[in-house]
C-alpha cells in the first residue's frame, strides 16, 4: 500500500475524492471519540443497508430465516464493519466511500443468508437434477429432438468427464439452484475456491461435447 | 428453456475475472452504470463473471438496489 511520506503510517489519499468520501476517511482516520463517532455512524450506515438488502430478498427466503432478519442485518453490519476498517488503507476512491462500504454489507448479509436458508436442507444429487433436463426439452417436435441429443450429451459428459466434485458442484448450483456460499459452508471452503470447481467443469464439459461434434457459441447456442 | 438451462450449465466463455477479482471491481461497476457510463474493456472480465455465477451476480444486483436508493 502506498504510504504518504510525509505522514509515516497515513495511507495516501486519492486526490480527487469527493467531500462525503473524504469526510468518512478522516473522521475514520482520526482518534479517540471522533474515529468512536465515526465508526458507530458507519455501522449504522451499513446495518441500513443489510437490512434493506435483506428485505429485498425476503421473498426467496424460508419463513424462519425472515424472522431472524434484524438480527442477521446486525450481524452482517458488525462484520461488514470489520471489514472495511481492516481494508481502509487500500481503498483508492474509484468510487464512492459509501458505495465501496455498501459491498462489504452485502457480501456479509448475502452470505449469511444463503447459509442460512439452506442450514436444514439436504443438498443431494438425486434424480431431481436429471429430471429437470428431461423438463427443458421443448414440446415443438422439430427442435425437440435435437435439444434431446444435446442434453443427452451433457449428461453423458457429466457422468464420465467430470470429478466427483465437479459433478456434484456444477449440478448443485445449475441444476439446482444451490448457493455457492452454502456449499462452500458444508466444504469448509470459499465462494472462490468453489467457484473454481464450477468454472473447470464448465471447461471440461465444453470440451467434450466439442469432441462429439457440438458446435456451441460462446453463450451455448448451437451453431 | 433447454437453451437456458444449457447456458447456465456451461456458463459463458472466455475470461473471467473470478469472485475475489469480481468483488473488488464491483462497486466501480455499479457507479459507472449508474452514471450511464460503458465500463471499459478492462471489465469484460468482471462482466462475464456475473454471468457465470449466481452468488456474485445477486450481489451485484443488491449493491445496484443500494446505490440506486441513494442517489
Amino acid at each position: 500500500v502506498p504510504r504518504d511520506a510525509s505522514t509515516p503510517g497515513v495511507s495516501l489519499r486519492p486526490p480527487e475524492l469527493d467531500a462525503d468520501s473524504r469526510a468518512w476517511l478522516d473522521r475514520l482516520a482520526s482518534d479517540g471519540a471522533v474515529k468512536a463517532q465515526a465508526v458507530d455512524a458507519l455501522f449504522d450506515l451499513l446495518y441500513r443497508a443489510a437490512l434493506s438488502e435483506a428485505h429485498r430478498r425476503r421473498g426467496s427466503l424460508p419463513a424462519r430465516v425472515v424472522d431472524e432478519l434484524d438480527d442477521l442485518a446486525r450481524q452482517a453490519a458488525d462484520d461488514a464493519v470489520t471489514g472495511v476498517l481492516r481494508k481502509l488503507p487500500d481503498y483508492r476512491g474509484s468510487s464512492r466511500f459509501t458505495t465501496w462500504a455498501y459491498k462489504f454489507a452485502v457480501f456479509e448479509l448475502s452470505t449469511a443468508l444463503r447459509r442460512e436458508a439452506w442450514r436444514e436442507r439436504p443438498i443431494t444429487m438425486t434424480n431431481e437434477a436429471w429430471d429437470r433436463l428431461s423438463d427443458a426439452i421443448p414440446a415443438d417436435p422439430a427442435t425437440a429432438a435435437e435439444s434431446r441429443d444435446l442434453l443427452a450429451a451433457i449428461r453423458r459428459a457429466i457422468d464420465k468427464q467430470l470429478s466427483p466434485r465437479q459433478r456434484d458442484v456444477l449440478v448443485a448450483v445449475t441444476m439446482l439452484g444451490v448457493p455457492i456460499d452454502a456449499i462452500a459452508e458444508r466444504r469448509g471452503s470459499s465462494r472462490g475456491a468453489i467457484y473454481k470447481v464450477l468454472y473447470d467443469a464448465r471447461t471440461k464439459l465444453r470440451h467434450a461435447l466439442a469432441s462429439e461434434g457440438w458446435e456451441l457459441d460462446a453463450a451455448g447456442r448451437r451453431g | 428453456m433447454a437453451d437456458q438451462l444449457v447456458r447456465r450449465v456451461l456458463g459463458p466463455v472466455g475470461p473471467d475475472a473470478g469472485c475475489d477479482g469480481t468483488l473488488e471491481l464491483l462497486d466501480e461497476l455499479v457507479e459507472l452504470e449508474s452514471a450511464g457510463r460503458t465500463p471499459p474493456e478492462s471489465f469484460a472480465a468482471v462482466t462475464r463473471h456475473l454471468e457465470a455465477c449466481p452468488d456474485c451476480r445477486e450481489d451485484y444486483e443488491g449493491l445496484r438496489a443500494l446505490t440506486r436508493d441513494d442517489s
